[in-house]
Parts: C-alpha cells; sequence; structure tokens
C-alpha cells in the first residue's frame, strides 16, 4: 500500500455522479475504479478488493444493503462509505449496523469526502 | 207603320232590358252564395290540410249552409205558387240545422269557453224542429198553409212574399231553439269580455245576435205585413261569413305572430342555454383542474423523497465536479484539459437540474389547462423519471414498452403525466401488497398505436387484482383501498381522460394482478415540426 495509491471504488448508478467522484477522488490523490451496478463491483472484488468503497444505496438490481451485506460475508474486509440521496434515518441506522464506516448524504462535500475516505484506509492518500 | 212597328219593337226590348238589370237580386244572391262557397272552400282545405282545426271545418259547413239556404230563398223570391213556395221553406230545412251546429261548434272551438250544456240543448232544439219540419203532417214548421203570395217591390224589385197565410204552432220550437243559441251565443261574448281575450271571436258573437236580433224582427213585420220585403233575409248571412272569416285569418295571422315570436323566444331560449352550458363547462373544467392540481400536489407529497433525490443527483455531480476542478487547478501545472471536461459536466449537470425544476414546477403550478400538442413517448418518459428514485428505494423494477413514432394526442402534458403518475404509483403499492417474500415481478408501462385514431397508454401490475365488485366503483371519487390517501387519484384521473376525449379503463383477475390504461384519441391534423 505504501507502494501505490489508495484504490477507492466507487459504486453508483448515477454516471453523472460517477464520473464527478471519480475525478474528485483522482485529484485527491486515489486510485479510482467505478462501477455502474452492485453486481459489477462484487464480481470484481473476487479479483481484488478495493482500499475502500463509496458506496450508494439504491440501485437497480443489487442495492447497496445488499453489497454490504455480501462484502461482509466475503473475506474481503473492505470499509464502506455510505453515499446516498436518500437520507432517511432508519436507512443510516441499517447501513451503521450493517458495519459501514461513515454515511453520507448528497451533495456531499467532496473535502469531506476525502477525508472520511481517509480516516477509514487510515492514512492520507498523499 | 213599319217604323212605328220597330220603334215599338225598340223601346219594349229596352224596356226588357231595363227589367233585366233593375233585377239585380237574382245576380246578387247567386254571387253573394258562390262568395260564401269560396270561403268556405278555402277553409275546408285548410282543414285537409290541417285536421285539428275544427274551427276550419265549422266555418266551411257554415258558408255551404248559407249558400244552399240564400239559393233556396231565391227560388221563393221568384216563385208565385204557395205551393213552391213551401215547399221551398220546407226545403230550407236541410242547411238551416247545418248552419246552426256549425255556428255552435265555430264559436266553442275558436272560443274555448262556450257552455256546452247550452250549447247541446240549442242543438237538441234545432234538431227537434228539423224533425218535425220533415216528419210532421204541415207543409213544413213555419206554416200550416200558404193561402196566397203576394207580389212586393223591394229596392227596386218584384219579390214575393207571404200573402195570406196560417203559423205552424211548431214553429215556437224554432223560436225556442234560436234563442238558446242566443243565450249561447251571450254567454260565451260575456266570458270573453271578462277575460279580456279572443275579441275577433267577440266580434263574430256581436254579429251573430245583431243578425238574429234582425232576422226575428224582419221576418214579423213581414209576416204582419208592417214591411213589405221578402219574408227571409239570408242574403244578411254574408256580413257573418265575412266575420267569421276574418276571425279565422286573424287567428291564422296571430297564429304566425305567435309562431315567430315562440322563434324569437326559442332562440333566445337557445341562445340562454348555451351560455349557461358554456357557464357550467367552465365551471366544471375549473373544478376539475382544481381537484386535479390538489391530487396532484398530494401524489408530489408522497414523491418528495424520490424528488428530491432526482435534483440532488445533478447538484451531487456539480458539487464533486467544482471541487474536483479547484484541486486539478491548484496542481502545478494546472489540469487544465481535466478542468475544460469538468466544467462541461458542469454545464450540463446544471442543465438537467434546471430541467428537474422546471418539470416540477409545472407539476405543482395551479394552471388553466392547455390543450397542446403532446408526445405520448415524451411524457411516459418524464414520469419514469420523476419515480425512478422511488421505484428504487421500494425495489421495484419497471420495464417500458413503448412503441416507435407514436403520433401525438393533443392535451394538457403536466395532467396526462398525472394520469400516468397516479396509475404508476397504484401499480407500486399493489405489487407491494402482493408481496408475499416472492421475487417481485417488474411493473410494465405499454404505449401503442391502438387503431388509427386511438393511442393506447397502459399499466400493468401482478398485485392481488381488483374485485370484479370493484371495477366500477374505484372510479368514484373517495373510494380508496389504501390505509393512506383520499381516494381521488382515480377519480380525478377519470375526469382527465375524459376531458381529453379518452377513455380510462381497467382489467383485472384476482390473483393475477391489474392493467390500468387510458385511450387518448389522435391529433386530427398532428403538429408541424
Amino acid at each position: 500500500m505504501a507502494n501505490r495509491y489508495p484504490r477507492v471504488a466507487v459504486v453508483d448508478d448515477e454516471a453523472d455522479v460517477l464520473r464527478a467522484m471519480q475525478r474528485l477522488l483522482r485529484a485527491a490523490g486515489f486510485e479510482v475504479e467505478v462501477y455502474a451496478t452492485g453486481e459489477a463491483f462484487l464480481t470484481s472484488v473476487k479479483d481484488h478488493c478495493p482500499d475502500c468503497v463509496l458506496l450508494d444505496l439504491h440501485m437497480p438490481g443489487i442495492s447497496g444493503f445488499e453489497v454490504q451485506a455480501q462484502l461482509n460475508a466475503c473475506s474481503c474486509a473492505v470499509p464502506v462509505i455510505i453515499i446516498t440521496g436518500h437520507d432517511t434515518a432508519s436507512a443510516q441506522v441499517r447501513a451503521m449496523n450493517g458495519g459501514a464506516f461513515g454515511f453520507l448524504r448528497k451533495p456531499a462535500d467532496g473535502d469531506l469526502v476525502v477525508s472520511m475516505i481517509e480516516r477509514a484506509i487510515g492514512g492520507s492518500a498523499h | 207603320m213599319a217604323a212605328a212597328s220597330s220603334r215599338r219593337q225598340l223601346q219594349d226590348s229596352t224596356a226588357q232590358a231595363i227589367d233585366g238589370l233593375m233585377n239585380w237580386i237574382e245576380f246578387a244572391l247567386p254571387m253573394l252564395a258562390g262568395a260564401s262557397l269560396t270561403l268556405g272552400l278555402v277553409q275546408a282545405m285548410v282543414w285537409l290540410r290541417h285536421r285539428g282545426q275544427w274551427a276550419s271545418l265549422a266555418f266551411a259547413l257554415a258558408a255551404s249552409a248559407i249558400a244552399a239556404v240564400m239559393l233556396i230563398e231565391l227560388a221563393t223570391l221568384r216563385t208565385d205558387d204557395p205551393a213552391v213556395f213551401q215547399r221551398m221553406v220546407w226545403l230550407a230545412h236541410l242547411p238551416l240545422p247545418v248552419l246552426f251546429i256549425s255556428l255552435i261548434a265555430y264559436i266553442d272551438q275558436l272560443s274555448g269557453c262556450g257552455r256546452r250544456g247550452l250549447a247541446l240543448a240549442a242543438i237538441a232544439a234545432r234538431l227537434a224542429t228539423t224533425a218535425i219540419n220533415f216528419l210532421g203532417s204541415a207543409p213544413n214548421i213555419h206554416f200550416l198553409e200558404v193561402k196566397s203570395l203576394r207580389q212586393v217591390e223591394f229596392l227596386g224589385n218584384t219579390v214575393s212574399t207571404i200573402g195570406e197565410a196560417t203559423p205552424n204552432p211548431w214553429y215556437s220550437l224554432t223560436m225556442l231553439a234560436n234563442l238558446l243559441l242566443v243565450a249561447y251565443v251571450l254567454d260565451v261574448l260575456v266570458a270573453l269580455r271578462r277575460r279580456g281575450v279572443g275579441i275577433d271571436v267577440q266580434r263574430v258573437c256581436w254579429v251573430i245576435l245583431a243578425f238574429y236580433a234582425f232576422a226575428v224582427g224582419w221576418g214579423t213585420l213581414v209576416t204582419e205585413g208592417v214591411v213589405q220585403g221578402p219574408y227571409g233575409s239570408s242574403s244578411l248571412w254574408v256580413v257573418v261569413v265575412v266575420v267569421m272569416a276574418y276571425a279565422l285569418g286573424a287567428d291564422l295571422i296571430n297564429a304566425r305572430k305567435t309562431e315567430l315570436r315562440l322563434r324569437d323566444l326559442e332562440a333566445h331560449a337557445q341562445e340562454y342555454e348555451r351560455s349557461v352550458r358554456e357557464r357550467f363547462e367552465q365551471a366544471a373544467a375549473l373544478h376539475r383542474d382544481e381537484l386535479a392540481h390538489l391530487s396532484r400536489v398530494a401524489m408530489l407529497g408522497e414523491l418528495s423523497g424520490s424528488l428530491v433525490h432526482e435534483l440532488n443527483q445533478p447538484l451531487a455531480a456539480i458539487l464533486s465536479n467544482a471541487q474536483a476542478a479547484q484541486r486539478f487547478i491548484g496542481r502545478e501545472p494546472p489540469d487544465l484539459a481535466e478542468v475544460r471536461n469538468i466544467l462541461e459536466d458542469i454545464v450540463a449537470n446544471d442543465r438537467r437540474a434546471g430541467q428537474v425544476i422546471a418539470r416540477l414546477r409545472a407539476l405543482f403550478r395551479k394552471d388553466r389547462s392547455q390543450q397542446r400538442d403532446v408526445d405520448v413517448r415524451q411524457i411516459v418518459g418524464e414520469v419514469l423519471q420523476l419515480i425512478r428514485n422511488d421505484l428504487l428505494n421500494r425495489g421495484i423494477a419497471i420495464e417500458a414498452a413503448l412503441e416507435d413514432e407514436l403520433p401525438v394526442v393533443t392535451g394538457d402534458a403536466v395532467q396526462l403525466q398525472q394520469v400516468l403518475l397516479n396509475l404508476a404509483m397504484n401499480a407500486c403499492e399493489a405489487v407491494e401488497a402482493a408481496e408475499a417474500g416472492g421475487v417481485r415481478e417488474p411493473i410494465r408501462v405499454r404505449a401503442r398505436r391502438k387503431d388509427a385514431q386511438i393511442i393506447e397508454v397502459s399499466i400493468s401490475d401482478c398485485g392481488p387484482g381488483v374485485p370484479e365488485a370493484e371495477l366500477e366503483r374505484i372510479f368514484r371519487p373517495f373510494i380508496t383501498t389504501k390505509a393512506k390517501g383520499m381516494g381521488l387519484g382515480l377519480a380525478v384521473s377519470r375526469s382527465i381522460v375524459e376531458a381529453h376525449g379518452g377513455r380510462l379503463w381497467v382489467i383485472s383477475a384476482p390473483g393475477h394482478g391489474a392493467t390500468f390504461g387510458f385511450d387518448l384519441p389522435v391529433c386530427a391534423s398532428p403538429a408541424a415540426a
């Protein structure tokens, strides 16, 4: 990890959001991989495990909650930060109970996102 | 001698010619009879075309009877034979009862207020005199015997009249019948004057009364020898005929005036009815628009989370892009190519947010319905976009099958979106209600051209369906199967679709889901591109 940039996976079905977040995190010094569906991300996890995942909750197909559950069930112990437009208290409680590192609401401040990822990973990306 | 003879012949022929010219009664009575018959014929034809106009028939019979009486009277004037005179008086009792009854019928029809009892009594008395005239032993009901006739000068003419005669005592029955007729006519006259109506009929009554007074008086004076003149006075009936004809004509003129007035009134009534209908329709449209707005706002309230999310997405993208740009610019050297790409995305996302706001503003706005050309595919797409996040939250998938190149319909895009939104949200709730741990079937949205004139949009779900007994009831206002909700959605949707000339329908089998849909007429004249 010391020899490479921290790898952050972003999972969101919104292409615009995905692209913007990718740019933000890249500008912040992360290596970024983006996934439009939970299924695509879970498939990639079998191959390699990112250092952190920024996960949307409501997506077509597998929801963020299910992705979180499947991650917990597999060997990939990656910190999960939920970022969602549906800021209901129940969703937050459910995500945190599921082991999420953090819970952010869209539109989330970029510096806050970066700092939370850094805390989740345990160090600066730089 | 020859010259004297020819001069005498000339004098004789001149005297004969002058006598002929002077004997005008022989021309006048047939002419008056002809005139009377002509008037009668006209009214008979009127009656033949309008069978309900019994007054015309009564007049035609009365006029014909008068003509007959005149011709019979002419025969009495010309004869010097008492037997022929008696026979003619006897014969006159054929047309006289017809005249009598026709007069009563005429007045009854035109006035509408004659006493039927009095009329029947008069007719009965008159028929009795007729019977006595024809069946009695006397030559006629007037005289038991006419011994002689007298030739008298009357208005420059020599005419026959009663000489020596023995009256028939039954003649008083004729007088009774005449009195009853006079009483009937007087009664009608009084009634009409009290009501202040029927001026023309009143005039006829006056003339009849005057004629009877004169005829009775004249007959008495001639019989008593006080006056030198003919026994009968039928020529004066022409006055009665003319006044009666005028009353009928006036009736027709009045009828025409009334008809024109009625037409005018009818036109006014139609105009008023149209105005009231327009106002009612305007009020109904206003009411429908207000109710639609109320229902729409309530529905949008339910969707608020989803709508906020719809706006949040471009805002989130803008914020992340902008903060990324700040970082790229802060680098040495700045990554301007990336910043340029970011700015393009920011512009695009800002526009997207603007569109979301415009769409929401349109849905929340309380406007009168606006009829424009509407692309059904576009409104279906916008509704799917609106509910997309709500469906994601609820874990419900939606499949759309929209035919390409659907023709435009004329309507209010916002209201049609509202209908679709309502049907889609109902479908979602149906799917959730049916959930029993199994796999949720997607909701299916379909838009197709049903035929040349109709576009059909439908939404199918695999929910519990609608019981047959409820299929019609669910479209009524304030009927709902949901725990929450006013029960206005389907009622408002139906009124919107019907205001667009379409039809909202449902097909459902309990346990096998439901399909709600609406048909819309294709725009008659497609909008120019």
